[in-house]
């Protein structure tokens, strides 16, 4: 069992009276630059002292145009993670790949990040948000493919002794010869999120990467998402691997559960009132139609349009509570799931500095040992137990 | 390549059921296909006489339209293709700028077996219309742009349609709103048997939409068919215009070489397309007339059939007296 520590880096001064979308076109006089300086720093100090405190990996990822995330190049924070941690993986799920041209750009960054930090590297790559689509002009009917081909392109350029030519439907380049070459051999873990799609479930399978459910939904739509992903995997001749699954869920631990209720529960409102208000933007062209139907099914179990405390308990949309009830819903959950890699955002909305860390370090001192020694054998799969 | 060559390689047509009961008559009109270069297209005809080919809008109407039959009346023959990605229609993903979409329209043309048509187009079809005189223009003889996107006017910009919500959108689109799903009721009917190649079915399998029983039954109306098309308008849509958005920069410089009777037709209501986009073209245009309709937005085809049809013979007819 991995424990990783995941980072949003939120906005949570926006004020009362700005009820608008967080995305693409939320105000950027919004930002206030030196409040962002201690932000920055802030958040960069809760994701190294997470390390300080046992867990195994710091995530960031990408975000463009949004109060929801500060991080429009990941690969920035984990070069600030790489000189200032030694033991910690870091993971950057991910690099939005149809927004980089040329996408070799995303093979040097992670192979850069990979050698300086001898091989702590985990690269993620997505499609990027629906919302990103209208923030940087590439067309959202060209994102899958565009997608498959970059990755396809990332992983040559790790993996082929260059010079090649690379020559594809979107991307032509004379000479492919990545310097710095990635340091994990044949390249760093590839892992890769996804909202439930068939399709992307087959790719990570088909490829042997790692899978991990992108957060805010009731339990039973992870459950069921997970479930397809274990049997496309086994379907692909491949034997049980938790450690390829992630769970990506919001965390928060105090001494008693009304107490985490107490702390907890404004900032993970302003969260899903306002932070995740614009998420759900998908442009034309973005999803199939089989992804638009699911996921059109799926909305009423996303945490933007849950509006009561029991609700988010009961759907685990966060693990709330003592030490005890949280170690003993994410036992569950992790049994269930079959996975290897639990992803906690420690932080949410505008939970402060202090009960951030008071959050972390319950976790790490209280939850951890207990999940680290329940699963002390690894996890298994539940197709291949029962 | 000869043109006669290109017309009988790339088309197989073929008539499949009649969107209404009494098949292959001209005043009622009939839905066929044909495979453009390995694209299924889904064409409506109806009519006959004067070839007009009539490009959709961005929310793909075609069918059994009242313009189709007041055009029918007033002696066109009316070849209403759903571009590719609409309706019923494969969609072409290798498309990466209006100039592959010019090309592809050419070659439905061909498909149609098309040597020269009156070019009406609405909106995105305007765009494509126009554009087609420039690159194609011994195959418009005459050419109808209602309501064309396709400029970029500073100041003046197309409002954005992609991710607009209904209660903001269709006030600007439509005079009258309540309409907009009548308007589109006729692209919604399905061929009650089809030709065989089964890749037209994706669609209406997807929405559930059923396939019905005997030829000219009715396919009962299904809830998701008409989201279910939008769906697939608004993302071919995007395929051609989403950046630059619903415009092609080198288009103002190059409509001088229009060189058919051309006229330019906008709603007074329009919220769609500013003014100023009118008047640009008719100024790019040589000769162009333009022309603003009352009690009409951004589908004039649709809001106003009559006086479009009757505005698209004016100007054939002088197509007519221009060339001996």
């Amino acid at each position: 069992m991995q424990f990783f520590s995941f980072h949003l880096m939120p906005w949570p001064y926006l004020p009362a009276d700005y009820t608008e979308s967080a995305w693409i076109t939320v105000p950027n006089k919004l930002y206030d630059p030196p409040r962002g300086h201690d932000l920055y720093n802030r958040y960069l100090d809760e994701l190294e002292y997470a390390e300080q405190v046992g867990f195994d990996g710091l995530v960031v990822n990408e975000h463009h145009q949004t109060a929801y995330g500060s991080m429009p190049s990941p690969n920035l924070f984990a070069a600030m993670l790489a000189r200032r941690t030694s033991r910690a993986k870091i993971a950057v799920i991910g690099n939005a790949l149809p927004l980089y041209h040329p996408p070799t750009r995303v093979a040097e960054e992670f192979a850069v990040l990979d050698v300086v930090t001898g091989g702590r590297l985990i690269a993620g790559m997505v499609v990027g948000g629906g919302p990103e689509y209208y923030s940087s002009g590439i067309n959202p009917a060209q994102a899958r493919g565009r997608f498959n081909e970059a990755l396809d392109l990332v992983l040559q350029a790790w993996t082929r002794p260059g010079p090649f030519e690379f020559h594809g439907e979107y991307y032509q380049i004379p000479r492919v010869n990545t310097w710095p070459r990635p340091l994990q051999q044949p390249h760093p873990p590839v892992w890769i999120p996804g909202m439930g799609s068939r399709e992307t479930m087959e790719l990570v399978a088909a490829r042997g990467f790692s899978y991990v459910g992108l957060p805010f939904f009731h339990i039973s739509v992870f459950e069921r998402n997970y479930a397809e992903f274990r049997r496309i995997w086994l379907e692909a001749g491949r034997e049980p691997a938790p450690e390829n699954l992630g769970l990506l869920l919001p965390i928060y631990v105090a001494e008693t559960d009304a107490a985490a209720r107490a702390e907890y529960e404004e900032h993970l409102w302003y969260f899903a009132r306002r932070l995740l208000n614009g998420v759900q933007i998908a442009p034309p062209g973005y999803q199939s139609v089989a992804s638009a139907v699911k996921l059109m099914g799926n909305a009423p179990k996303y945490l933007l349009n849950v509006s009561d405390w029991e609700t988010v308990e009961a759907g685990s949309y966060a693990i709330v509570g003592s030490p005890d009830t949280v170690t003993e819903k994410l036992i569950d959950h992790i049994r269930r799931l079959g996975v290897g890699n639990l992803l906690g955002l420690f932080q949410l909305g505008s939970l402060p500095a202090d009960l951030t860390r008071a959050n972390l370090t319950l976790f790490a001192e209280q939850v951890m040992p207990r999940l680290r020694k329940e699963f002390a054998a690894g996890v298994s799969w539940p197709e291949v137990t029962a | 390549m000869t043109q006669a060559a290109s017309v009988s390689s790339v088309a197989s047509v073929s008539s499949v059921a009649s969107a209404s009961s009494a098949a292959g008559s001209p005043h009622h009109g009939e839905w066929g296909s044909l495979d453009v270069d390995g694209i299924r297209i889904r064409v409506f005809r109806q009519g006959s006489g004067v070839p007009l080919v009539y490009l959709h809008s961005p929310f793909g109407e075609v069918g059994a339209l009242a313009v189709f039959a007041d055009l029918a009346e007033a002696g066109f023959q009316v070849l209403a293709p759903e571009l590719p990605g609409f309706g019923q229609s494969d969609p072409v993903t290798s498309w990466r700028g209006v100039a592959d979409v010019v090309f592809t329209v050419r070659r439905i043309l061909d498909g149609l077996g098309v040597e020269r048509a009156v070019v009406v187009g609405s909106s995105l079809g305007g765009w494509l219309a126009a554009e087609l005189a420039v690159w194609f223009p011994e195959r418009v003889r005459a050419l109808a742009l209602l309501a064309p996107v396709g400029l970029r006017v500073a100041d003046d910009p197309v409002f954005p349609i992609f991710g607009a919500e209904d209660d903001v959108l269709l006030p600007r689109l439509l005079a009258r709103p309540a309409e907009f799903s009548a308007y589109l009721a006729p692209a919604l009917a399905w061929p009650v048997t089809h030709d065989g190649d089964g890749s037209g079915g994706e669609a209406g399998e997807d929405g559930g939409a059923g396939e019905g029983g005997g030829a000219g039954e009715a396919v009962a109306p299904d809830p998701l068919a008409l989201p279910l098309h939008l769906f697939r308008a608004m993302e071919a849509t995007a395929r051609i215009g989403w950046n630059p958005y619903l415009h092609d920069p080198a288009l103002a410089g190059r409509l001088t070489l229009v060189g058919a009777p051309t006229l330019v037709v906008r709603g007074e209501l329009d919220g769609i397309l500013p003014a100023a986009h009118a008047a640009a073209y008719t100024a790019a245009i040589p000769g162009a007339r333009r022309v603003e309709l009352a009690d009409c937005a951004h589908l004039p085809a649709l809001e106003q059939p009559a006086e479009v049809a009757q505005l698209v013979a004016t100007i054939t007819r002088s197509a007519k007296a221009a060339s001996p």
